[in-house]
């Protein structure tokens, strides 16, 4: 193992992976994790994140690249030696074990004395409230306390970083809700350094410090959630983060100021190197759309359909020249199917790309 | 409730028992076909040599065991018994354990040639024995291994190994990778995740595989015929060879059957719980 000066408790530089069938699955990727930070990176399927996840766990091998752990290399250590706890999509928890069998097992291997071994898992399951369950067989266990068994079994040997790989995403939805929340209190408490990987975008939203957009092997963003949502780097990243509407049109000059005539819109610019007669895109955030007084509106457009959300009514617009604009207005909005209004969009949270990356 | 509705009912009602009948019936029939040859194999070994001949057969009889007497000191019995035990044995454990191995590279280490090098290991047994059992005899004597319980373990475990591998590799492949790789992450290296992982889960299908190597091997004739003569004889051989020109023996034939069929079904009653879990090895998803 060999040294290398970096603040960073993980450090990926230029990893690249691929697999046998020529696939790229992680392409020149570079990553820093500081120590207690829970970074969560997100993408669709295919994308590379889990590959990402092993290649730092040292279950999957890099092609090129280096991985430092505390600024040492270990991109040469095998995975039962680099200390790390890893939590499973499937959780695969030992079927031939109980409970606390399977949360000291990690301790068992690093022989640690049993007394020592109990203290320690029983700390964690009173923590994860997983205590009366201890002489149960992960068969027994419903989903959610089969996942808390897991997180258990990866916190036990205090690990030098903690991965976690969709480890939600077998449970159903009001579950994951609460475990997320439960999971983030628990890592936030034990100050302990994690990668989560998650094809969710709101739990990666949710759960991390920051968030690493992955797209085809590659990292697009690496930002924290606020600037991931309201300043996305490219149009994938925009896209894939929460719902967007996004518009291309020409840049304007009038009367000093610039503006993007998208068709049936004239929206003002935000910053950009750009001048008139350029192309643009802009996007702007469901939310940011809102009914408008008359004469205020920037677009007219008519509603095609309504969804009822609970805190918000989603509605679909069909504008004029036939672009769909999405629109989230107050519950209590009295809107109607077929019927046109007048929109407007809040101008300081419109947002343009410098270069067009899309 | 309506009359048609409640005919209806009892109408289907009727038929499923027909069915049931019907169901039981044929499992009875087929039962039957399997288990007489059983039953008329023990009935013999318990006649008297009177009673064997005596046409039509006697179906109620008092049973005497002057045949199991004569098998066992006439015949000597254990010490042929004791043969085939050791080397059966011994080569099922060999051929379980080197198969568990073997089945765990290939379903776990992607290699080049992986396919292949099974698919050669299971043509090995596509191969007539009796095509091998001449050089097989001259390389035992050269060896000095001829009419040894060692020679014959050796040949009995590789005839098993193809079996062993193949039958693994489908319960291996069963386990979850992950569990593999959690193993790992907490510590264990790959043959501590073989030890404390893999064969613990598959143990049922071990069992399972030991049972079938093991019937396999304890009725195995044509090698032990030709590469054993009289030290390391197993029962089969000693089983053909007691027929003789001067008087019918049916008796003897009888109680050395049962006591031949006494172990393997020892074996299955005492493994049954794994071996039943080992049937059902990976035909529910968990």
């Amino acid at each position: 193992m060999t040294g290398r000066g970096t603040d960073s408790k993980i450090r990926l530089e230029n990893v690249s992976k691929r697999f046998r069938d020529g696939t790229v699955a992680v392409d020149n990727v570079s990553l820093d994790i500081q120590a207690g930070e829970l970074l969560a990176i997100v993408g669709p399927s295919g994308c590379g994140k889990t590959t990402t996840l092993r290649i730092v766990s040292g279950l999957e091998r890099a092609d090129t690249g280096r991985v430092y752990f505390d600024g040492v290399d270990v991109t040469d250590v095998p995975a039962e030696k680099r200390n790390v706890g890893v939590v499973f999509q499937s959780y695969a928890l030992f079927p031939n074990m109980t409970v606390v069998e399977n949360i000291e097992y990690g301790l068992r291997i690093r022989r640690v004395p049993p007394a020592q071994r109990r203290e320690r898992a029983g700390q964690l399951m009173e923590m994860l409230k997983i205590a009366g369950l201890a002489h149960r067989r992960p068969s027994q266990l419903s989903g959610g306390q089969q996942q808390r068994v897991a997180l258990a079994r990866a916190l036990v040997i205090e690990p030098a970083v903690l991965l976690l790989d969709e480890p939600l995403t077998a449970l159903d939805a009001k579950l994951r809700d609460e475990l997320r929340v439960e999971l983030q209190r628990v890592l936030k408490r034990l100050g302990i350094t994690a990668l989560y990987v998650t094809h969710d975008q709101a739990e990666a939203m949710c759960i991390g410090d920051r968030i690493a957009v992955m797209n085809q092997g590659r990292m697009v963003q690496i930002d924290v959630p606020t600037n991931i949502y309201r300043r996305p780097a490219t149009a994938f990243v925009a896209g894939f983060i929460g719902t967007t509407n996004m518009a291309r049109g020409h840049l304007a000059a009038e009367g000093g100021r610039l503006y993007v005539d998208v068709g049936y819109a004239r929206f003002p610019v935000p910053s950009t190197t750009k001048g008139p007669g350029e192309e643009l895109t802009v996007l702007f955030r469901p939310e940011d759309v809102s009914l408008a007084a008359p004469g205020q509106e920037h677009f007219r457009g008519r509603i095609e359909n309504i969804f009822f959300l609970g805190d918000k009514v989603r509605v679909f617009v069909r504008t004029f020249t036939g672009e769909e604009v999405i629109a989230d207005l107050p519950s209590e909005s009295r809107v109607e199917r077929s019927t046109d209004y007048p929109f407007q969009v809040d101008a300081a949270k419109l947002y343009s790309w410098a270069e067009e990356t899309a | 409730m309506s009359n048609g509705k409640r005919d209806t009912r009892t109408a289907a009602g009727r038929a499923r028992l027909m069915r049931s009948i019907g169901y039981l019936l044929a499992i009875g029939l087929v039962s039957l076909v399997f288990l007489f040859p059983i039953y008329w194999m023990l009935a013999t070994s318990l006649k008297s040599r009177v009673q064997t001949f005596t046409l039509p057969p006697v179906w109620l009889f008092k049973p005497t065991l002057e045949h199991y007497v004569q098998v066992i000191t006439e015949r000597q019995l254990f010490r042929y018994m004791l043969n085939s035990l050791s080397v059966v044995v011994s080569a099922t454990l060999v051929a379980v354990l080197l198969g568990t191995m073997a089945a765990f590279g290939f379903v776990r280490l992607k290699f080049r040639g992986s396919k292949d090098l099974a698919f050669w290991m299971l043509s090995t047994k596509m191969l007539p024995p009796i095509a091998v059992a001449v050089p097989l005899f001259l390389m035992f004597r050269q060896l000095r291994l001829l009419d040894t319980r060692v020679g014959l373990i050796w040949i009995y475990a590789a005839q098993a190994l193809p079996l062993a591998v193949w039958l693994m590799k489908g319960f291996l492949s069963d386990i979850p990778i992950e569990l593999e790789k959690a193993a790992m992450v907490d510590g264990c290296s790959t043959l501590g995740v073989l030890r404390r992982i893999v064969i613990p889960l598959a143990l049922p299908g071990m069992v399972a595989t030991a049972l079938f190597c093991f019937i396999t091997l304890w009725n195995e004739f044509l090698f032990a015929l030709v590469l054993t003569g009289t030290e390391a004889k197993t029962l089969p051989v000693m089983a053909a060879g007691i027929r003789t020109r001067r008087r019918e023996i049916w008796g003897e034939v009888g109680a050395l059957g049962t006591c031949i069929a006494l172990p393997v079904l020892a074996f299955a009653v005492l493994i049954q719980d794994y071996l039943v879990r080992g049937m059902t090895f990976g035909t529910v998803k968990r």
